[in-house]
């Protein structure tokens, strides 16, 4: 892909009957014409400022927000990327691919920071609030946790059976969550690895969790399609939604910790559009819900209270402020 | 390699060939069965991992008939034996199964086409169900298997037909269409029996673990 052929719009759109809820979408689209092929997921930092794709042209590209202009192009030649994901700050980049190969990139000079070899390609990737470690769930493996500066193994977490769909830090650094494949959603100490609680409340595998802002509770859910609240210590629920219409694979609070973000996953047709959910934290009252014309294949809160919402059509990636 | 694994392949392979085989006297995984009883080498390759994808549900119900008696889709009756690579047969072993239905829809809300069943004490293992369907964002049609034992790792792994038109009668050479499925040895012959007017399906899939 040639750079600079890039151009960035933002319409201001209006209502329209899909999309009632939502009381007024900005929708900002970058086009990518001249790409020959499609992106699959987006990734884009809490700052607002960085969006960035493997693309079907073998190249992760990395734009800067709102212009969408291309700031940086990465050619990952055979690698088929299993997942892709982006520190707060935007400044580094991982991805791991479908032979168990991963690598760090830092996104302001294009220099690989890291890079591994494990046994498997990635379910979950997620940095440390701070971008100083970087948790990596190969399929079916136990989480491993990195530190980024010296590029050393800290630790890894236990080994539930299947391996562990969702990871995440809390904003402090000190707990790691994790929603297990066998079900369960555990808490460790993010300094020394070690467990906190567990909760087994749930009989299908969770596939999402954030923390709260104070980190002293977990949202969670999976195909069960009920958000609970779990107390980060104890490992009890406090609190369970009503019955969604499809499980949640996206989670993320807010910045100010008052609301949660949750996107569903169709489970009947996963390349179908399914909700994002809107909640309060404090009350789990639903606030807002929306329906993208297409998946959502990406999305963050930024750190000035935004929710940035990816879609893609053929050529094209759409990032919507759904708030 | 054991000489006997590939002995083993290389029946397979062979079965597979033409891929839709009307059943011989001795069903195939008997035949199977029989040839590596008489090996004197009872070591056996484990069972390839898959993944588990995003829709194990624990607490299955103990039934071995998923099929209903009006359930649409093609009859399969899916059975096999559990050792470890010892070859020792692993009686009371918990095979936990799931799949879609014959649209290629999975039940989250209850039990449908999942079973918790038990390895008896020659450690086989049966079930009936339907031919899944294939579903969107997957390229093949597949069982998922969620193996225990005590003394033993789980084994994670999916079931796959040779039959399966992605693989346009050629597993061997198409079975990596689908992206998840890293090995070939889980693509399995299927073979064909009963009245023409009421074909039904059958699969053998043994299930070997790795000691803990
Ligand atoms: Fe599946």
């Amino acid at each position: 892909m040639k750079r600079g052929l890039l151009a960035g719009l933002v319409i201001a759109c209006g209502l329209s009957a899909q999309v009632a809820e939502v009381a007024t979408i900005e929708v900002t689209t970058i086009e990518v014409a001249t790409i020959p092929a499609e992106a699959g997921f987006v990734v884009l930092a809490k700052t607002g400022r960085l969006a960035a794709a493997v693309c079907r042209d073998k190249t992760l590209h990395v734009w800067s927000l709102p212009d969408g202009k291309a700031v940086r192009s990465i050619d990952v030649g055979d690698r088929a990327m299993d997942v892709v994901t982006i520190s707060d700050d935007g400044r580094w980049i991982a991805a791991g691919d479908h032979r168990g190969g991963y690598t760090v990139w830092d996104t302001a000079s294009g220099a690989v920071q890291m890079e591994l070899k494990m046994a498997f390609y990635p379910f979950a990737i997620a940095f440390s609030t701070d971008g100083k470690r970087i948790a990596i769930a190969p399929a079916g493996e136990p989480v491993q946790i990195y530190d980024l500066a010296s590029r050393k193994k800290l630790f890894e977490l236990q080994r539930p059976v299947g391996g562990t769909a969702a990871v995440a830090f809390s904003r402090d650094g000190a707990r790691i969550a994790t929603a297990d494949a066998d079900t369960e959603v555990r808490v460790y100490d993010a300094r020394t690895g070690e467990l906190i609680s567990s909760n087994a409340d749930f009989l299908m595998v969770p596939l999402a969790a954030a923390f709260t802002a104070d980190g002293k509770h977990v949202l969670t859910a999976g195909g069960d399609k009920i958000i609970a609240l779990v107390d980060a210590a104890t490992g009890n629920v406090k609190r369970r939604s009503a019955k969604l219409v499809d499980p949640p694979i996206y989670m993320e609070t807010s910045p100010d910790g008052a609301l949660l973000a949750a996107g569903l996953m169709h489970a009947d047709n996963m390349l179908q559009p399914a909700p994002l959910m809107i909640s309060e934290v404090a009350s789990g009252r639903t606030v807002q819900e929306w329906k993208p014309a297409t998946m959502m294949v990406g999305g963050t809160w930024t750190t000035d209270g935004h929710l940035l919402v990816a879609t893609t059509t053929k050529g094209a990636i759409h990032l919507w402020r759904v708030r | 390699m054991n000489a006997r694994l590939s002995r083993r392949d290389a029946l397979l392979r062979g079965a597979a060939i033409g891929v839709l085989k009307v059943a011989p006297l001795l069903g195939l995984g008997d035949a199977v069965s029989a040839l590596i009883a008489q090996d004197k080498d009872p070591a056996r390759k484990p069972t390839p991992w898959n993944e588990i994808g995003p829709f194990y549900k624990k607490l299955a119900p103990n039934q071995a008939k998923l099929r209903g008696p009006n359930d649409p889709g093609l009859p399969v009756t899916i059975a096999g034996r559990v050792f470890n690579t010892r070859g020792d047969v692993l009686r009371g072993a918990k095979i936990e199964i799931w799949q879609a239905d014959h649209l290629g829809l999975y039940d989250l809300d209850g039990y449908r086409y999942r079973a918790a069943l038990v390895s008896d004490s020659e450690g086989k293992y049966s079930f009936d169900s339907v031919m899944p369907g294939h579903y969107p964002a997957r390229v093949c049609q597949h069982v998922h298997y969620v193996v225990t034992a005590p003394g033993h790792r789980a084994l994670i792994t999916q079931l796959y037909f040779a039959t399966d038109p992605v693989f346009e009668g050629d597993p061997d050479g198409n079975y990596n269409r689908d992206p998840l499925v890293l090995s070939r040895e889980l693509v399995r012959p299927v073979t064909l029996s009963g009245d023409p007017k009421a074909v039904q399906a059958n699969v053998s899939f043994e299930l070997v673990l790795e000691r803990a």
